[in-house]
């Protein structure tokens, strides 16, 4: 059940990142009977932002279901179902209200398995649209991804690209334990090139995104593309900086980051959860424990969310989270010893 | 419970301590806070007293023996207690083993050394874990690197600055490849020689003033200054203090009160480069080069602005004496501000000092010369003259808080009364 071969990946198209995910649940709604997509409106009103689209006209209501406004009883019975053998994808309007949910999540599905001995897994996915910059407000806009990187138990990734959002949908599927997709809400309309067949994406692995020496930047989700488009103004300034997609959350992929900073010696987390206790400083602790502490030449630095509840207004809500010039200033001060 | 007996940390910059010598011997009882042995550091010798009454025992470190800081060296039994409760402790580990696991170092306790307490809790250098790392591999002691980053922290690039400059200026330094390559070359020109091995004060001195002199900006000044007044001054104080049985005022310790007064007149130049800051004493601590068997010492006269003169002239006496015996505690040689080197003994005209960080001046005083210079009525009279020269570390000290400090310095050595007076 590893990688796929790539027999069908005839053809690499350009599709957005929410075109990319419902090609993947196209194809695994037509490739294997015993996946079912369930969540609020993503019947017919084709889901909050428009991932499921048409789905449930090209695979009927009983394979495409919407569920009442109720995200524990929805997720309770995305858990059983998963527990007797469906493949649910659980869709959340909103990541936030997953907060409601968090009994199936973190107490039934990431357990399960282990306190049943083995008996039984939960092969679950839930997608969470996440992240600010939608003036959705404080209860619309959060990054709750450490949350559930915290549970043993679960898997989280973040895919940032069109092409990964499919590969790693698809591999969540056919993964025996429930996965947690985090989508930002942002990255739904951004595009890229994607193969149109079926394919695999690992949910362990870091991606480098982009090649340096100076300073390494470990970045998640939308955070991404703001650290390459950081990346271009730094080597015009003369600083490489090595960007790192995360990818996943949990499990870290140590390896990678690690001997990152054991080349380039500096290392910058950006993230968009709230600073404080997110995935940066987890990455910071465990890159500070490893063997590239003693390659350090220079503090770990972490960009995060505000310690604030998300701002409604558009310009705080902007200044909130991590932006271009931030990851810029931040590297610039770092690499020459102003930090 | 049997005492253990570990290597103290004495200098803040130390790693490890070798024995010099054992004042007890193995099976010989022991009052707590007797001498137990002497350890040598970079830069001296010093007693380290007994943590306990009892008898040593399991002594594992001979005379001449490296031993990492908190590492047993010995174990104290008091009456009665045997040597069963050590043999069921696992073995030790090996020295290369030390860095692996286990708790810090430093959390461990220490038995009391004869030092003062402030020596070990100076606060340590800062440096990234990289250039640590890159510095022990290249023998380069970091205390003596400037740090070129934020609060001083030492860099990656900082190290590599200290490492080109110690390959290329004080190859002696170290041993191995640099002087094979010399000495094969002597060998090939059938040049005769003789071989001196470099010990840990001479590899520090090297160390340091290489790092200085390639970090520190230096620049100079030079004054002569009429002595004949302090000269008078200085025989009438030890005229007056013939039949005291107290020591004779010399004329560095007029040199040295003077430069403590002319630093309180000129603060900014009482001050040290930390990187991003700068560290101004509101003390005058002024460094004395003492010359040593082997190497120089600096011994600090601490709070000399307020010291008198005969404070100043016993003091230095006492350092001196316990510098050239090897028994200088670490923070007695710790913590100037100024030093002051004097070579006019030996007929030096004038020369110019390297600064030792963090210290940012340093005074060169030469010799004493009879000349004629000009008087009020331009008539030319015999006079003593001294030639000094300032060297000044340039982030610290302008050249104008340079010039008005050895302005302040020659008024004051030229108005001798005024050290008398003291500071306001």
């Amino acid at each position: 059940m590893n990688v796929h071969n790539a027999a069908q990946e005839e053809e690499i198209v350009e599709m957005s990142y929410a075109e990319a995910i419902r090609d993947a649940l196209d194809i695994a709604l037509t490739t294997d009977e015993r996946v079912v997509l369930m969540g609020e409106d993503i019947g017919v009103y084709g889901g909050a932002f428009q991932v499921t689209g048409d789905l449930v006209h090209k695979h009927g209501a009983d394979r495409v279901l919407d569920t009442p406004i109720s995200e524990l009883g929805g997720a309770g019975v995305a858990v059983g179902a998963a527990a007797t053998g469906l493949r649910p994808v659980f869709e959340f309007q909103f990541s936030d209200f997953a907060m409601l949910a968090m009994e199936q999540i973190c107490n039934q599905a990431a357990k399960m398995r282990y306190m049943l001995g083995g008996a039984v897994s939960v092969p679950l996915v839930m997608r969470f649209p996440a992240g600010s910059g939608t003036g959705a407000a404080a209860q619309h806009s959060q990054s709750l991804e450490a949350w559930l990187g915290h549970v043993p138990g679960l898997k989280v990734v973040q895919p940032s690209t069109p092409r990964d959002a499919k590969g790693m949908l698809l591999r969540a599927l056919e993964d025996p334990d429930p996965v947690m997709v985090f989508e930002h809400k942002l990255l739904y309309k951004t595009k890229g090139m994607v193969p149109t067949g079926h394919y695999t994406t690992s949910l362990d692995k870091a991606e480098i995104r982009r090649q340096g020496t100076d300073v390494t930047i470990v970045a998640s989700s939308v955070m991404v593309q703001r650290s390459l488009e950081a990346a271009e103004f730094l080597a015009g300034d003369g600083i490489s900086a090595e960007v790192i997609d995360l990818r996943s959350v949990r499990p870290i992929d140590r390896h990678t980051i690690v001997e990152s900073v054991k080349k380039t010696t500096r290392l910058i987390c950006v993230y968009e959860g709230v600073k404080t206790l997110g995935v940066g400083a987890e990455i910071s602790a465990m890159v500070a424990e490893s063997e590239a502490f003693d390659f350090l030449d220079a503090p770990i630095i972490r960009l995060g969310g505000a310690e604030a509840p998300m701002p409604y207004n558009p310009d705080l809500e902007k200044a909130a989270v991590p932006q271009v010039d931030n990851i810029v200033s931040s590297a610039s001060q770092l690499c020459r010893g102003q930090l | 419970m049997p005492t253990e007996v570990i290597m103290p940390k004495v200098d803040m910059d130390m790693e490890a301590g070798t024995i010099a010598a054992w004042h007890i011997q193995e099976g010989d009882p022991v009052q707590k806070g007797d001498a137990l042995f002497d350890i040598e550091t970079d830069k001296a010798a010093m007693e380290v007293e007994s943590p306990a009454s009892g008898t040593l025992r399991q002594v594992r470190a001979q005379a001449g023996e490296t031993v990492k800081i908190g590492d047993r060296i010995a174990w104290i039994l008091a009456d009665g207690e045997s040597l069963e409760v050590l043999q069921r402790e696992p073995a030790p580990r090996p020295e290369e083993n030390t860095a692996a696991s286990g708790p810090p170092r430093e959390a461990l306790p220490v038995s009391t050394p004869v030092t003062d307490a402030a020596a070990i809790t100076t606060e340590r250098k800062r440096a990234t874990p990289l250039a640590r790392r890159m510095a022990k591999a290249a023998g380069i002691d970091i205390s003596a690197v400037a740090g070129s980053g934020p609060r001083g922290r030492v860099t990656r690039k900082d190290v590599e600055a200290a490492k080109s400059v110690a390959s290329t200026a004080s190859a002696p330094v170290r041993a191995d490849a640099a002087t094979n390559a010399s000495k094969d070359r002597l060998d090939s020109l059938g040049i005769d020689y003789e071989v001196v091995p470099v010990d840990r004060m001479r590899a520090t001195v090297a160390e340091r003033l290489s790092a200085s002199k390639a970090t520190v900006p230096h620049f100079y000044l030079e004054a002569d200054c009429r002595l004949d007044k302090l000269l008078a001054f200085r025989a009438e104080i030890n005229k007056s203090l013939e039949g005291s049985g107290s020591v004779r005022i010399s004329i560095n310790d007029l040199l040295v009160k003077a430069s403590a007064m002319a630093l309180m007149a000129v603060p900014e130049a009482n001050a040290s480069w930390a990187g991003d800051e700068i560290l101004r004493y509101r003390d005058a601590n002024i460094s004395v080069a003492v010359s040593v068997e082997g190497g120089l010492m600096t011994p600090v006269v601490r709070q000399a602005q307020s010291k008198s003169l005969l404070a100043i002239s016993n003091e230095i006496a006492g350092l001196a004496e316990r510098a050239r015996a090897g028994k200088l505690a670490s923070n007695a040689y710790q913590g100037g501000s100024f030093a002051i080197s004097n070579l006019g003994m030996y007929g030096v005209k004038a020369f110019s000092a390297i600064i030792n960080p963090p210290e940012s001046m340093i005074l060169a005083v030469g010799m004493a010369t009879r000349q004629f210079v000009e008087n009020d009525d331009g008539a030319p009279v015999a006079a003593t003259v001294l030639s000094v020269r300032l060297s000044c570390d340039h982030r610290v000290v302008d050249g104008v808080s340079g010039a008005r400090w050895l302005g302040e310095w020659q008024r004051l050595v030229e108005n001798p009364f005024l050290l008398a007076l003291g500071t306001s």
